[in-house]
């Protein structure tokens, strides 16, 4: 069942999942638009991967409405799988085959076409920059070519909505590098990405809307401007005088020495990283292995 | 430098101490097979008390039907190691493994004993169960004894004589002296009465050693070199005959490969199923078997994949092994091929069942490794793989009978000893019983894989 593209590619409402006495997710609402790439961060435990597997088809949920490309995950899991891809948090991929020998197993398990097979295959590969070691045994890859081949491996069966769980973690500045230039032409392509990290560059800079989630629960969203307005943010990261959004600081700074004020004039914005603190707090969250 | 090579120690010991699965291999594991090998061996040797000595069970097939040989059978009866069942076919019993042995009393055998010209019974053996042929005889030979002395007389004394071509000069002289000696024996016999108990009749470990079993023949040998398979048979006055595991021109097979190979494509199987059935737990831990639920077929096509997988490979594991022990040690894969097949792609199926079931009921790969080597080792015990069930004491037989390994021993041992098929002959029961066992234990487990799998690997994320 095809949706049009004026629905959400994702749409939750009141979501809820407890495993025994945690609660896992506790009444989540999102909304992830068409074509855009959401970041979705949170401290350990606080309920992203549970909430990424229930969108996935993967968890079944306890209460709440979903709604993934128009599909009910619970109902309609076939379907939808057929129409997402999820780069998971672990190395997924055979180590005894060949890179080829998984790309070709993945898309042939995600049911594309044998006539489509090696030109999806092909690509994959050429995107991955594993051309020229198709026929190597992924076990003799470096991290980094293991990471990209495991981005790869989720998409050959073309899907519209990607999942992307820490992708990049343990990898070097340059495949790091290599998967976000990957990540920024499929967002120019129009692709709807979901995206979890740790790292708040990474979100920075791929994403165009975030979602804070803590306990359960989104806590805040917006564009990394509007995190930074918040309220809770400023009352957080305390103040001195502050410039409302869109002074030109060299003209102020000019302005005050010229009113003979002695002031140190800078953009003293917060980085998502200071925001996500200001907003989930400094406590530890030690998630139970 | 020993402080640090204490320290070390001490680490090691910890870490092995966390490890539940070596602490299972190490402390568990010999204990258990140890108390197996330890009750299956007791009853061998009687040592186990009257209660766990084996029975045997013994096929009559009375001919005569007088008042003699009834009273023959009722003796008989009365022999503690003796399972008596009279039958009107004992050969076809015996050559399709129902019963250990056979006794046939002769037509004519009442008015022969009247006469003091007693005809031979005939024992009818199977040379795959040699201990309870040694079971047999020491159990047939005080009641035949007691029933025959005084109508042989000189008949059985002469029997004995003649065994040691004694010159005929001596022989009044001679059969007097037997006859005395009997009757002393007697008297001693009585004397021992009360403490020998049901135990006196069989055979100790250190009386009767098995030497060899080659050729369909079965040879025990007493440290006085006596052979009482032989020997005893003829001091008793029975025609003893082989009539399992031969062919249809006669010709006796191997007992001994035909039971290892059977062994060895039930144990090995099992671990090789399970060891197949534990990469499901291995793709669950490298992520990818995430990835395989996350396609549209996913579902129960992951655990059918593996069963496939598994299958063939324990499928090409059985060819490989019965084409080399047909070509090196004249397993008869062909005496009875399209039951071999059928019994080997049930018996693959039944693994795979259990494979599975293993698979989806651990946790980790080394939780696996630990139990699946326990419950096979001793599964493998107590069926028969490892050593022949005749030996093990009642109790122990019953608990074995109820275990696939036992179901698919026994169909072996069918098809590649007895030469039986899938449905039963004139000469012989089928093993089809069994195959529909084990059919029905297959389909239960795979159902139950199925859904543990649902339960625990899709549902529990």
């Amino acid at each position: 069942m095809r949706t049009s593209n004026d629905t959400p590619a994702v749409h939750v409402t009141g979501l809820r999942r407890s495993f025994g006495a945690l609660r896992a997710v506790d009444g989540l609402d999102l909304e992830v638009r068409r074509g855009e790439a959401l970041g979705l961060l949170g401290p350990n435990g606080a309920g992203k991967t549970t909430t990424l597997r229930i969108l996935s088809t993967l968890a079944s949920r306890d209460g709440g409405e979903v709604r993934v490309l128009g599909l009910d995950p619970a109902t309609d899991g076939a379907a939808l799988r057929a129409r997402i891809g999820v780069v998971p948090q672990e190395i997924a991929l055979y180590s005894a085959l060949t890179a080829r020998e998984n790309l070709e197993f993945f898309a042939a398990a995600h049911g594309v076409p044998r006539a489509k097979l090696g030109a999806r295959v092909d690509w994959a590969l050429g995107v991955a920059g594993l051309a020229d070691r198709a026929r190597s045994r992924v076990e003799g890859f470096s991290g980094g070519m293991k990471r990209r081949l495991n981005i790869v491996a989720s998409m050959l069966h073309e899907p519209e909505l990607l999942f992307l769980d820490e992708p990049t973690a343990g990898v070097d500045p340059q495949s790091r590098n290599h998967v976000f230039d990957f990540v920024e032409a499929l967002r120019a392509e129009g692709l709807t990405l979901i995206y979890t990290t740790h790292l708040m560059g990474e979100v920075e800079r791929l994403c165009d809307r975030i979602v804070v989630m803590d306990r359960g629960r989104a806590v805040a969203a917006g564009t990394l401007a509007e995190l930074q307005e918040l309220p809770t943010v400023k009352r957080a990261l305390g103040a001195g005088l502050q410039l409302g959004a869109g002074v030109d600081l060299e003209r102020a700074a000019e302005t005050l020495r010229a009113a003979g004020i002695a002031a140190e004039v800078r953009d003293t914005r917060p980085g998502l990283e200071e925001v996500f603190l200001a907003l989930t707090g400094r406590a530890l969250r030690d998630e139970e292995a | 430098m020993l402080r640090t090579a204490l320290t070390l120690a001490q680490k090691d010991l910890r870490l092995f101490l966390r490890d539940r699965t070596a602490v299972l291999l190490a402390f568990l594991l010999p204990l258990v097979l140890g108390a197996v090998f330890g009750t299956a061996m007791g009853g061998m040797g009687g040592g186990g008390g009257g209660g766990s000595t084996p029975k045997v069970a013994l096929a009559v097939e009375d001919r005569d039907a007088s008042d003699t040989s009834r009273a023959l059978i009722v003796a008989l009866r009365g022999a503690d190691g003796l399972d008596v069942t009279e039958v009107p076919d004992a050969r076809r019993l015996v050559a399709g493994g129902d019963r250990a042995c056979g006794l046939v009393i002769p037509a004519g055998y009442g008015a022969g004993v009247a006469s003091g010209d007693v005809p031979d019974l005939a024992l009818l053996r199977d040379p795959s169960q040699v201990i309870s042929q040694q079971v047999v005889l020491f159990q047939l030979a005080p009641v035949l004894l007691q029933r025959q002395v005084d109508a042989l007389g000189d008949g059985m004394m002469g029997r004995v004589l003649d065994l040691i071509d004694f010159p005929a000069a001596g022989r009044a002289r001679a059969d007097a002296a037997l006859r005395d000696s009997y009757t002393q024996i007697e008297a001693v016999l009585a004397d021992l009465e009360p403490a020998a108990g049901a135990d006196a009749a069989t055979p100790s470990d250190a009386a009767v050693a098995p030497t060899a079993e080659a050729g369909g023949g079965a040879a025990t040998t007493t440290a006085s070199g006596f052979n009482p398979l032989e020997e005893l048979p003829r001091l008793l006055g029975l025609a003893s005959e082989n009539v399992a595991g031969k062919d249809e021109s006669g010709l006796a097979g191997s007992v001994g490969a035909s039971h290892a190979f059977a062994s060895m494509a039930v144990m090995m199987l099992l671990f090789g199923v399970v060891s197949a059935g534990g990469t499901l737990l291995q793709e669950r831990a490298e992520g990818t078997l995430t990835r395989l639920q996350l396609t549209p077929a996913a579902g129960h096509a992951v655990l059918i994949g593996k069963l496939l997988s598994i299958a063939a490979i324990a499928l090409t594991q059985l060819v490989l092994l019965f084409g080399f022990g047909a070509l090196a040690f004249d397993v008869p894969i062909f005496a009875q091929p399209v039951a071999l097949v059928v019994v080997s792609l049930v018996w693959v199926l039944l693994a795979d069942g259990i494979g599975l079931t293993f698979a989806v009921m651990c946790r980790s790969q080394k939780q696996l490794e630990g139990l699946s080597t326990l419950v096979i080792l001793v599964m493998s015990a107590v069926g028969g793989a490892w050593f022949p069930r005749e030996i093990t004491p009642e109790w122990f037989r019953a608990v074995g009978s109820v275990t696939p390994v036992a179901w698919a021993m026994d169909a072996y041992h069918g098809v590649l000893w007895y030469r039986k098929g899938l449905f039963p002959t004139a000469e012989l029961s089928g093993v089809g019983p069994l195959v529909l066992t084990m059919l029905v234990g297959a389909a239960l487990l795979i159902a139950l894989s199925f859904r543990l799998y649902r339960k625990r690997f899709v549902l529990a994320a």
